[in-house]
Protein backbone atom coordinates (compact mmCIF):
# COMPACT_ATOMS: atom_id res chain seq x y z
CA UNK A 1 0.00 0.00 0.00
CA UNK A 2 1.64 3.50 -0.99
CA UNK A 3 1.27 6.45 1.23
CA UNK A 4 -1.49 9.15 0.48
CA UNK A 5 0.61 11.72 0.16
CA UNK A 6 3.75 12.08 -1.07
CA UNK A 7 6.39 11.55 1.25
CA UNK A 8 9.34 13.34 -1.09
CA UNK A 9 7.13 16.43 -0.47
CA UNK A 10 6.52 15.98 3.10
CA UNK A 11 10.25 15.27 3.62
CA UNK A 12 10.76 18.77 1.33
CA UNK A 13 8.50 20.33 4.04
CA UNK A 14 9.58 18.86 6.99
CA UNK A 15 13.48 20.29 5.82
CA UNK A 16 12.54 23.75 5.78
CA UNK A 17 10.42 24.03 2.33
CA UNK A 18 7.74 24.79 4.41
CA UNK A 19 5.60 24.94 8.17
CA UNK A 20 5.01 22.02 10.27
CA UNK A 21 2.10 22.37 12.41
CA UNK A 22 1.45 20.30 15.74
CA UNK A 23 -1.75 20.45 17.93
CA UNK A 24 -0.37 22.39 20.86
CA UNK A 25 -2.46 19.23 23.26
CA UNK A 26 -0.04 16.84 21.25
CA UNK A 27 2.93 19.02 22.12
CA UNK A 28 1.59 20.08 25.41
CA UNK A 29 1.90 15.70 25.74
CA UNK A 30 5.62 15.36 24.40
CA UNK A 31 6.90 18.63 26.55
CA UNK A 32 4.60 16.74 30.02
CA UNK A 33 6.47 12.82 29.13
CA UNK A 34 9.96 13.48 26.96
CA UNK A 35 10.71 17.24 26.05
CA UNK A 36 11.83 20.67 27.54
CA UNK A 37 9.86 22.52 25.94
CA UNK A 38 7.77 23.96 22.97
CA UNK A 39 10.45 25.11 20.70
CA UNK A 40 12.40 21.61 21.06
CA UNK A 41 8.70 19.63 20.47
CA UNK A 42 8.23 21.37 17.30
CA UNK A 43 11.67 20.77 16.01
CA UNK A 44 11.05 17.24 16.75
CA UNK A 45 8.50 16.88 15.07
CA UNK A 46 10.10 18.32 11.97
CA UNK A 47 13.33 16.13 12.94
CA UNK A 48 11.22 12.79 12.86
CA UNK A 49 9.17 13.81 9.91
CA UNK A 50 12.07 15.11 7.79
CA UNK A 51 13.89 11.40 8.45
CA UNK A 52 10.79 9.23 7.06
CA UNK A 53 11.40 6.62 4.91
CA UNK A 54 8.85 4.94 2.63
CA UNK A 55 9.66 1.30 4.75
CA UNK A 56 8.77 3.20 7.97
CA UNK A 57 5.30 3.34 6.25
CA UNK A 58 2.66 1.70 7.86
CA UNK A 59 -0.81 2.39 6.61
CA UNK A 60 -3.75 5.14 5.44
CA UNK A 61 -6.58 6.13 7.85
CA UNK A 62 -9.36 8.07 7.60
CA UNK A 63 -10.28 10.40 10.76
CA UNK A 64 -13.63 11.16 11.44
CA UNK A 65 -13.57 12.16 15.26
CA UNK A 66 -13.19 15.83 16.26
CA UNK A 67 -11.44 17.80 16.07
CA UNK A 68 -9.61 15.99 13.57
CA UNK A 69 -10.60 15.31 9.83
CA UNK A 70 -9.40 13.76 6.71
CA UNK A 71 -7.03 11.10 5.35
CA UNK A 72 -4.10 10.57 7.42
CA UNK A 73 -0.93 8.99 6.57
CA UNK A 74 0.91 6.50 9.65
CA UNK A 75 4.52 5.76 10.04
CA UNK A 76 6.53 3.90 12.26
CA UNK A 77 10.11 5.19 13.19
CA UNK A 78 12.60 3.79 15.11
CA UNK A 79 14.49 7.36 16.01
CA UNK A 80 18.50 6.85 14.49
CA UNK A 81 20.79 7.24 17.07
CA UNK A 82 21.90 10.79 16.27
CA UNK A 83 18.32 11.87 16.87
CA UNK A 84 17.81 9.47 20.12
CA UNK A 85 20.85 10.85 21.40
CA UNK A 86 19.98 14.85 20.76
CA UNK A 87 16.68 14.74 22.41
CA UNK A 88 17.52 12.58 25.20
CA UNK A 89 15.33 9.71 24.04
CA UNK A 90 17.31 6.78 24.59
CA UNK A 91 14.94 5.16 26.44
CA UNK A 92 11.90 5.85 23.89
CA UNK A 93 13.37 5.32 20.42
CA UNK A 94 10.27 4.15 18.63
CA UNK A 95 7.97 6.69 17.38
CA UNK A 96 4.30 6.77 15.85
CA UNK A 97 3.87 9.40 13.36
CA UNK A 98 0.15 10.30 12.27
CA UNK A 99 0.45 13.24 9.29
CA UNK A 100 -1.43 14.87 6.93
CA UNK A 101 -0.06 17.19 3.86
CA UNK A 102 -1.76 20.47 3.16
CA UNK A 103 -0.85 22.02 -0.26
CA UNK A 104 -1.87 25.64 -0.76
CA UNK A 105 -0.54 28.66 -3.18
CA UNK A 106 1.18 29.78 0.68
CA UNK A 107 2.75 27.38 0.90
CA UNK A 108 2.78 23.45 1.77
CA UNK A 109 2.01 22.50 5.49
CA UNK A 110 2.47 19.37 7.20
CA UNK A 111 0.40 18.61 9.88
CA UNK A 112 1.49 16.20 12.78
CA UNK A 113 -1.57 14.69 14.56
CA UNK A 114 0.18 12.40 16.25
CA UNK A 115 3.75 11.60 17.38
CA UNK A 116 4.16 9.83 20.50
CA UNK A 117 5.75 5.98 21.19
CA UNK A 118 3.66 2.93 19.84
CA UNK A 119 0.99 1.53 22.43
CA UNK A 120 2.75 -1.84 20.35
CA UNK A 121 5.95 -2.76 18.56
CA UNK A 122 4.14 -3.27 15.10
CA UNK A 123 4.93 -7.52 14.29
CA UNK A 124 5.96 -6.85 10.66
CA UNK A 125 8.80 -4.20 12.02
CA UNK A 126 11.95 -5.31 13.73
CA UNK A 127 13.42 -3.25 15.98
CA UNK A 128 16.45 -1.56 14.07
CA UNK A 129 18.35 1.72 14.22
CA UNK A 130 19.42 3.81 11.32
CA UNK A 131 22.58 5.58 11.39
CA UNK B 1 -6.28 43.27 -0.50
CA UNK B 2 -6.50 40.91 2.91
CA UNK B 3 -4.80 37.80 2.81
CA UNK B 4 -7.32 34.86 3.07
CA UNK B 5 -7.12 32.73 6.13
CA UNK B 6 -5.87 29.40 5.97
CA UNK B 7 -8.47 26.91 6.54
CA UNK B 8 -7.73 24.96 10.05
CA UNK B 9 -5.99 21.56 9.37
CA UNK B 10 -7.37 19.33 11.76
CA UNK B 11 -11.36 19.81 11.13
CA UNK B 12 -11.03 21.65 7.61
CA UNK B 13 -13.83 23.83 8.17
CA UNK B 14 -13.17 26.57 10.17
CA UNK B 15 -10.35 29.20 9.54
CA UNK B 16 -7.21 29.32 11.50
CA UNK B 17 -6.44 32.71 13.01
CA UNK B 18 -4.44 33.83 15.46
CA UNK B 19 -5.94 34.00 18.99
CA UNK B 20 -5.06 35.14 22.33
CA UNK B 21 -4.02 32.72 24.94
CA UNK B 22 -3.17 32.13 28.67
CA UNK B 23 -3.65 28.35 28.71
CA UNK B 24 -1.43 26.20 31.20
CA UNK B 25 1.41 24.10 29.55
CA UNK B 26 3.72 21.55 30.77
CA UNK B 27 6.96 23.25 30.43
CA UNK B 28 10.58 21.54 31.51
CA UNK B 29 9.86 19.58 34.62
CA UNK B 30 6.48 21.13 35.72
CA UNK B 31 3.28 19.76 34.41
CA UNK B 32 1.30 22.88 34.10
CA UNK B 33 2.48 26.31 33.92
CA UNK B 34 0.64 29.24 33.52
CA UNK B 35 2.52 31.65 30.70
CA UNK B 36 3.64 34.97 32.20
CA UNK B 37 1.83 36.61 28.99
CA UNK B 38 -0.74 36.30 26.80
CA UNK B 39 0.32 34.43 23.71
CA UNK B 40 -0.63 34.57 20.15
CA UNK B 41 -1.69 30.84 18.88
CA UNK B 42 -2.68 30.07 15.55
CA UNK B 43 -6.44 28.65 16.25
CA UNK B 44 -9.60 27.37 14.51
CA UNK B 45 -12.70 28.73 14.59
CA UNK B 46 -14.55 26.05 14.10
CA UNK B 47 -13.32 23.46 16.38
CA UNK B 48 -10.93 25.54 18.77
CA UNK B 49 -8.27 23.16 17.94
CA UNK B 50 -4.88 25.52 18.53
CA UNK B 51 -1.60 24.76 16.87
CA UNK B 52 1.83 25.36 17.46
CA UNK B 53 4.05 26.69 14.37
CA UNK B 54 7.94 27.56 14.72
CA UNK B 55 6.94 31.14 15.94
CA UNK B 56 4.23 30.21 18.26
CA UNK B 57 6.69 27.56 19.49
CA UNK B 58 9.30 30.15 20.67
CA UNK B 59 6.97 32.78 21.61
CA UNK B 60 5.13 30.64 23.75
CA UNK B 61 8.27 29.10 25.27
CA UNK B 62 9.50 32.13 26.18
CA UNK B 63 5.94 32.59 28.32
CA UNK B 64 6.33 29.69 30.22
CA UNK B 65 9.70 30.76 31.19
CA UNK B 66 8.73 33.47 32.95
CA UNK B 67 5.69 32.15 33.99
CA UNK B 68 8.04 29.50 35.66
CA UNK B 69 10.11 31.68 36.79
CA UNK B 70 7.67 33.52 38.71
CA UNK B 71 6.22 30.12 40.07
CA UNK B 72 9.50 29.45 41.45
CA UNK B 73 10.16 32.22 42.93
CA UNK B 74 6.73 32.41 44.73
CA UNK B 75 7.20 28.37 45.85
CA UNK B 76 10.95 29.89 47.56
CA UNK B 77 8.95 32.52 49.02
CA UNK B 78 6.15 30.57 50.72
CA UNK B 79 8.29 27.94 51.87
CA UNK B 80 10.98 30.30 53.60
CA UNK B 81 8.30 32.15 55.33
CA UNK B 82 6.78 28.65 56.51
CA UNK B 83 10.08 27.28 57.47
CA UNK B 84 10.87 30.23 59.61
CA UNK B 85 8.18 30.11 61.82
CA UNK B 86 9.84 27.02 63.52
CA UNK B 87 13.34 27.70 63.30
CA UNK B 88 15.43 30.94 62.62
CA UNK B 89 16.63 31.55 58.60
CA UNK B 90 20.24 30.57 59.44
CA UNK B 91 19.43 27.32 61.22
CA UNK B 92 17.89 26.13 58.50
CA UNK B 93 20.94 26.91 56.35
CA UNK B 94 23.23 24.97 58.34
CA UNK B 95 20.75 22.37 58.29
CA UNK B 96 20.63 22.09 55.01
CA UNK B 97 24.27 22.44 54.32
CA UNK B 98 22.98 26.25 52.77
CA UNK B 99 25.96 28.69 53.25
CA UNK B 100 25.09 31.67 55.37
CA UNK B 101 22.35 34.35 53.91
CA UNK B 102 21.52 31.78 50.52
CA UNK B 103 17.76 31.66 52.31
CA UNK B 104 17.66 34.98 52.41
CA UNK B 105 19.47 35.47 48.39
CA UNK B 106 16.69 33.22 47.13
CA UNK B 107 14.01 35.09 49.00
CA UNK B 108 15.41 38.31 46.96
CA UNK B 109 15.17 36.54 43.68
CA UNK B 110 18.60 34.60 43.50
CA UNK B 111 18.09 31.78 40.60
CA UNK B 112 18.04 28.10 41.83
CA UNK B 113 18.64 24.68 41.68
CA UNK B 114 14.47 22.95 40.97
CA UNK B 115 15.43 20.44 43.67
CA UNK B 116 16.08 22.55 46.19
CA UNK B 117 12.63 24.74 45.35
CA UNK B 118 11.31 21.12 45.60
CA UNK B 119 12.89 20.20 48.83
CA UNK B 120 12.53 23.21 50.67
CA UNK B 121 8.42 23.58 49.44
CA UNK B 122 8.12 20.00 51.08
CA UNK B 123 9.81 20.58 54.01
CA UNK B 124 7.37 23.67 54.26
CA UNK B 125 4.44 21.56 54.13
CA UNK B 126 5.02 20.50 58.11
CA UNK B 127 8.05 22.83 59.25
CA UNK B 128 8.83 21.26 62.79
CA UNK B 129 8.23 17.42 61.71
CA UNK B 130 10.45 18.38 58.73
CA UNK B 131 13.54 20.22 61.33
CA UNK B 132 13.15 16.77 62.88
CA UNK B 133 12.99 14.71 59.85
CA UNK B 134 16.30 15.97 58.36
CA UNK B 135 18.15 15.98 61.82
CA UNK B 136 17.48 12.36 62.39
CA UNK B 137 18.60 11.43 58.49
CA UNK B 138 22.14 13.11 59.14
CA UNK B 139 22.74 11.13 62.53
CA UNK B 140 23.57 8.45 61.47
CA UNK B 141 21.41 5.94 63.04
CA UNK B 142 21.68 7.73 66.46
CA UNK B 143 19.04 8.45 68.48
CA UNK B 144 18.38 12.51 68.71
CA UNK B 145 17.37 14.01 71.93
CA UNK B 146 13.89 15.32 71.20
CA UNK B 147 13.63 19.39 71.04
CA UNK B 148 12.72 20.86 74.35
CA UNK B 149 9.74 23.36 73.93
CA UNK B 150 9.12 25.88 76.80
CA UNK B 151 6.47 24.38 79.70
CA UNK B 152 3.11 25.01 79.28
CA UNK B 153 1.72 25.87 82.27
CA UNK B 154 -2.41 25.09 82.86
CA UNK B 155 -3.89 26.74 86.14
CA UNK B 156 -7.28 25.65 86.65
CA UNK B 157 -9.34 27.31 89.12
CA UNK B 158 -12.50 26.53 90.41
CA UNK B 159 -14.83 28.69 92.41
CA UNK B 160 -16.57 26.37 93.92
CA UNK B 161 -14.42 23.75 95.68
CA UNK B 162 -12.10 26.67 95.30
CA UNK B 163 -8.92 24.21 94.51
CA UNK B 164 -6.08 24.89 92.13
CA UNK B 165 -4.06 22.46 89.62
CA UNK B 166 -1.33 23.77 87.85
CA UNK B 167 0.03 21.16 85.24
CA UNK B 168 2.91 21.67 84.11
CA UNK B 169 4.10 19.86 80.60
CA UNK B 170 8.03 19.34 79.17
CA UNK B 171 8.54 16.63 76.63
CA UNK B 172 9.83 14.23 79.34
CA UNK B 173 7.39 14.78 82.45
CA UNK B 174 4.02 16.12 82.87
CA UNK B 175 3.64 17.21 86.97
CA UNK B 176 0.48 18.39 88.38
CA UNK B 177 -0.41 19.36 91.45
CA UNK B 178 -3.71 20.15 93.54
CA UNK B 179 -3.00 22.48 95.92
CA UNK B 180 -5.23 22.43 99.15
CA UNK B 181 -8.72 23.68 99.17
CA UNK B 182 -9.14 27.27 100.95
CA UNK B 183 -12.35 28.86 101.53
CA UNK B 184 -12.35 31.93 99.85
CA UNK B 185 -12.84 35.36 101.92
CA UNK B 186 -12.13 32.88 104.83
CA UNK B 187 -9.84 34.66 107.08
CA UNK B 188 -9.11 31.64 109.54
CA UNK B 189 -6.64 30.37 107.14
CA UNK B 190 -4.55 33.07 107.56
CA UNK B 191 -4.86 33.04 111.26
CA UNK B 192 -3.96 29.30 110.87
CA UNK B 193 -0.40 30.17 108.55
CA UNK B 194 0.25 32.99 111.31
CA UNK B 195 0.33 30.36 114.32
CA UNK B 196 1.86 27.65 112.07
Amino acid sequence: MEPRYPLQKIVAVALGGGEVLVGASRAGRMVADYIEGLVEAHQFARDVVASLALEHFEKSVCLDEPPYRGWCDCYIRTLPVELAERYRLQHVDTWYVKLKLIESEDGDTVVCVSLHPPEHRPKNQKKRRSP
Amino acid sequence: MTKKPKKCPACERGDLVSRETRATMPFRHAPSVAPAWAVMVPTCTACGERFVDSATAKAWDEALAAGLAELQRRLVGEAISRLTTVRLQREWEKRLALSPGYLSRLKAGKETSVPLVTLLAMLAEAPAASWERVGQLWSDGAEVEPELSPPSIRLVHSQEFATTTVTSTTPFTTVSAKLSPVRLGDDSNEAAGAAA
